[in-house]
This record gives structure tokens, sequence and C-alpha cells, in this order.
């Protein structure tokens, strides 16, 4: 699976890196047990520094995407695709307040909401961006 | 014979030197990157073909005046090999000198008229890379080196009967011309020599796998497929150059210890194979692959994409020759002039391994 990351973008690097990993798990593209690459490896890949990726994989380690096992691996969590615990809920609520936020302030209406919503759902599983 | 080698030898880097540019990716010339907008553009392509008549027209004329020198005045053999060893040096310095004006005017170009404005620029990575990469395994290469090890120890335990003069120097016609007196070092002297080249064979091989891979957005697959091979290539080339020179260097320790068995004749042709395997080695690799194996047809086809081009790293690459980047964890990184690889020199590890390697090479020469 490619992973494409925009120099020019505001969202920040490790941010991307994290999310493309997640739509990956989303779309099934990315299988729980499957391996990423090694730190090393990923930041030559990206010319960047090592850091960003730590970051990336930290990231995705808090929210049990991936499982980083010493000496082995990185690998897609067994968990990775389960039912939202209250704790996963809590976590998605909190993200997503400030984007339904600007939504309000855009003025869009709960039905307009859950159209754009429908999009994306379907856009994600049908491969496009 | 020395005008014939040393005019084969010129004639040939020199036109290799001049079609170099055939053998690049469009993505980068002369050391620039080219985004994708503008890789069909006319001056560029003009460029490069002024930069081969140029480099034809030069050196073919030197190289023409020293044949004509040599025939005309028939110097000694010493004088012969100064000068074209001195031709060959000239001959880089013109080529530089034409890369050089090449590389600055790109620059000029790119800049003044703003390539790749308003494309989004973009770096491209694929998560399963270093699994579907087959290099050779590190272990192969410990073989040889056990061959080399192997018969260190056996030079060393024939040592008593060995000869007090010890051969250091072989010339082109097989025959020694130099020697060393006996001692415990100068027997040892030649399989050094060759485990500090093994040593670093391994090393390229173990560092490869472990460097970025350049995947461009446009043609991810292509360019992902046409990576994968070339850096199975590099390491069946590493892998090849490992055991010809351990059988080359492994035949000369035997002639040291049984000089009996063997004839001038015998090394002469010994070192003609070895020349001409390397030779054609590294023409399939030049010719057949290229850079970034771009010279390898691919079936698989990428939809076409618009509006994103690669990450402009020109900053990383000074003079478009030398990769500096101090993020960059890459020790070993494809070159950009040129189909092979270079190191990063932002990264100290490439420091350290220079100054292992040339240091040991020092060593063992004031040793000896």
């Amino acid at each position: 699976m490619f992973i494409e990351i925009e120099a020019d973008s505001t969202v920040p690097i490790y941010l991307q890196l994290a999310q493309q990993v997640i739509e990956g798990v989303a779309k099934g593209e990315l299988k729980p047990g499957d391996s990423l690459p090694s730190v090393r490896a990923f930041a030559a890949d990206l010319g960047m520094n090592m850091h960003t990726v730590n970051k990336a994989y930290h990231y995705l380690e808090e929210k049990e995407f991936i499982q980083i096992v010493s000496k082995k691996g990185v690998f897609i969590h067994e968990r990775s695709v389960r039912e939202a615990t209250e704790k996963d809920t809590d976590r998605l609520k909190k993200e997503l307040r400030p984007m339904i936020s600007e939504a309000l302030c855009l003025n869009l209406s709960t039905d307009e909401l859950q159209a754009l919503l429908n999009d994306i759902v379907r856009d994600i599983k049908e491969g496009t961006r | 014979m020395t005008v014939i080698i040393f005019s084969a030898l010129l004639i040939f880097t020199n036109t290799l030197q001049a079609f170099l540019p055939k053998f690049l990716k469009s993505s980068e010339s002369f050391g620039v990157f080219i985004p994708d907008t503008q890789v069909n553009d006319e001056r560029i392509i003009g460029m490069k073909k002024s930069y081969t008549k140029m480099l034809l027209i030069t050196g073919n004329a030197l190289i023409g005046g020293f044949i004509f020198w040599s025939l005309l005045t028939n110097p000694k053999e010493e004088h012969t090999v100064f000068v074209g060893l001195a031709l060959l040096f000239i001959l880089l310095f013109i080529s530089m000198w034409f890369y050089a004006r090449n590389h600055v005017t790109l620059i000029k170009l790119k800049k003044e008229e703003r390539w790749g404005a308003g494309q989004k620029e973009r770096k491209v990575v694929d998560l399963q890379f270093r699994e579907q990469l087959k290099l050779l395994p590190n272990i192969y290469f410990l073989m040889p080196i056990l061959v080399n090890i192997g018969l260190w120890i056996y030079g060393l335990s024939q040592y008593d009967i060995l000869p007090n003069q010890i051969p250091t120097h072989w010339g082109l016609n097989g025959e020694v011309d130099a020697f060393s007196d006996k001692t415990w070092l100068s027997v040892s002297a030649l399989p050094l020599m060759v485990l500090i080249i093994q040593s670093m064979l391994l090393f390229f091989n173990a560092l490869m796998k472990q460097s970025g891979a350049k995947i461009q957005v446009r043609s991810k697959k292509r360019s992902r497929e046409q990576q994968l091979a070339f850096r199975k290539y590099s390491s069946w080339l590493l892998f090849l150059v490992l055991i010809t020179i351990t059988l080359l260097m492994g035949y000369l320790q035997l002639t040291i210890i049984h000089g009996e068995l063997f004839s001038s004749s015998y090394t002469m042709f010994a070192t003609l194979a070895f020349v001409l395997v390397i030779f054609g080695a590294t023409m399939f690799y030049t010719f057949k692959v290229g850079q970034s194996g771009s010279r390898l047809e691919m079936v698989q086809l990428d939809e076409p994409i618009d509006g994103v081009i690669d990450i402009d790293d020109d900053r990383h690459w000074k003079f478009g020759l030398f990769y500096v980047n101090k993020e960059d964890p890459s020790l070993m990184v494809e070159k950009r002039f040129g189909v092979g690889w270079t190191m990063n020199f932002g990264h100290v590890g490439s420091w350290i391994f220079l100054v292992v390697l040339i240091g040991s090479i020092v060593l063992i020469s004031i040793i000896l």
C-alpha cells in the first residue's frame, strides 16, 4: 500500500502518516497482523527524520491500531478492527467536536451533516480520496 | 601495447561519460530535479545532446593527439603511462566542466520559469517495499570471505617453505614485477587487502536494504517495480564482484605459495577473464538496468494523474553530485548523475566508513 505525504500541507507529517495507515485499515488494505516498515526504513523512504515516524507510530500505538514488538517489528494490531469500547467512543467524540463546531458555524443542518458522513464512508470503502 | 591499452581505456571512459545522460531518469538531468511537467522540455533534450557531442569531439580529439604523439616520438613506457593517466584526468575534468555548465543553466531556468509551480509536491512510500525487496542474503557474502580466510591461514601454515621474496605486484603480462621480504605481514598482505574489499561489498549489500526507496508519484507502480529490480541487480553485481575478486586473488595467493605450479600466462589469462566478467556485468547494469532501473521495460502501467509532482530535493544535493541530508537515516543512496550508488555525506556513519576504509588501506601500504 502506498502512502502519500504532502510537504506543504498544514497537517503535520506524522499525522498524515498515521491517518493514512488508519485509512488503510478501514479500507481493508492493511489487515491485522500485517507488518509495517521499521522506523529506520520508513524514515529512509521518506528521506525524513526518524523522529517523525516514531511520533506517528506512538500515536497509532496509543490508539491501538498498531503493535510495536521490540526486536520483531511493527504490526497492524490484532484489535485494529474492533467493537468500539467506551474509551474509543469518548475519544472519537472529543476529536469530532471541533469539526462539528465548524460545521455548525457553517450552518450545516444535521441532515446535511449526515449526508456528508455517508459520502465520506462511501469514499473510504470504495477507495477514492 | 601500453598505448593501445590506454587509448582503449580512454575512449571507453570518455564515450560512456558522453552518453551517460541517455541512461539516466528523465526526472533528474545534470543533477537537477526536473518536475514531471517539464520532462519533455526541448531545451533539456538539446542540452543532453550537446553534452554528448561536446564530450565526444573534445575527448576523441585529445585521444587522437595522444595516439599521434606516441607514434611520432615513440616515448618510453613510463612517459606513455604518465601522459595517459594525465589525459584520463583531463577528460574527467572536461566532462565535469560541461556538467557544471549545464547544471547551473538548468537551475537558473527552473528558478526563473518557476517549474512545477501550482503542482502539489508529494512524497510516496510503499509500506511493503522491504518485504518485496529480494536482495541476496548477507550470509552468501560470508562464504567467499571464509574461503579467503582459509587461504590466508593456509599461506601462514606454509610460511617455512615460502621463498624469501614474496610477490606484491604483477605486471600486465602476468609477470611479478615487485617483491617484499618475507615476514608474517607481507605473507598476510594480499588476504588482508582482499578481506577489506570483501567486507566493504558485504557492508554495501547490508546498507542497500536500509536505503530509502524513491517512488515517483506519477508512476508509483512502475517506479516501485524498477526500484525493486534495480536493487536486486545491484545486489547480484556486488556478489559477482565479490566472487570474481575472491577467485582472482585466491589464485594469486596460491601462486605465491606454490609458484612452481603456475605460469605467468595463466595469471594473464585469469586477470583478463576477471576484467572481462566485471566489464560485461557493469555494461549490463548500465545499459539494461539503468539508473534506478529506468531502462527496464515494465508492463504494469499507472493511471495518469495531474496536479502532483515529486518533492524537489535539490537542496540535499550539493552540485547535484553529493547527497547531504542530516535527517535521512540512509547511508547509501542512488546516484543522481550516474548509474550506481553514493553515500549520504550528512550521515556520520558515512564518514566513519570512509575513514576506516581509507585508513586501513593506507595502514597496510605503510607497513609493507
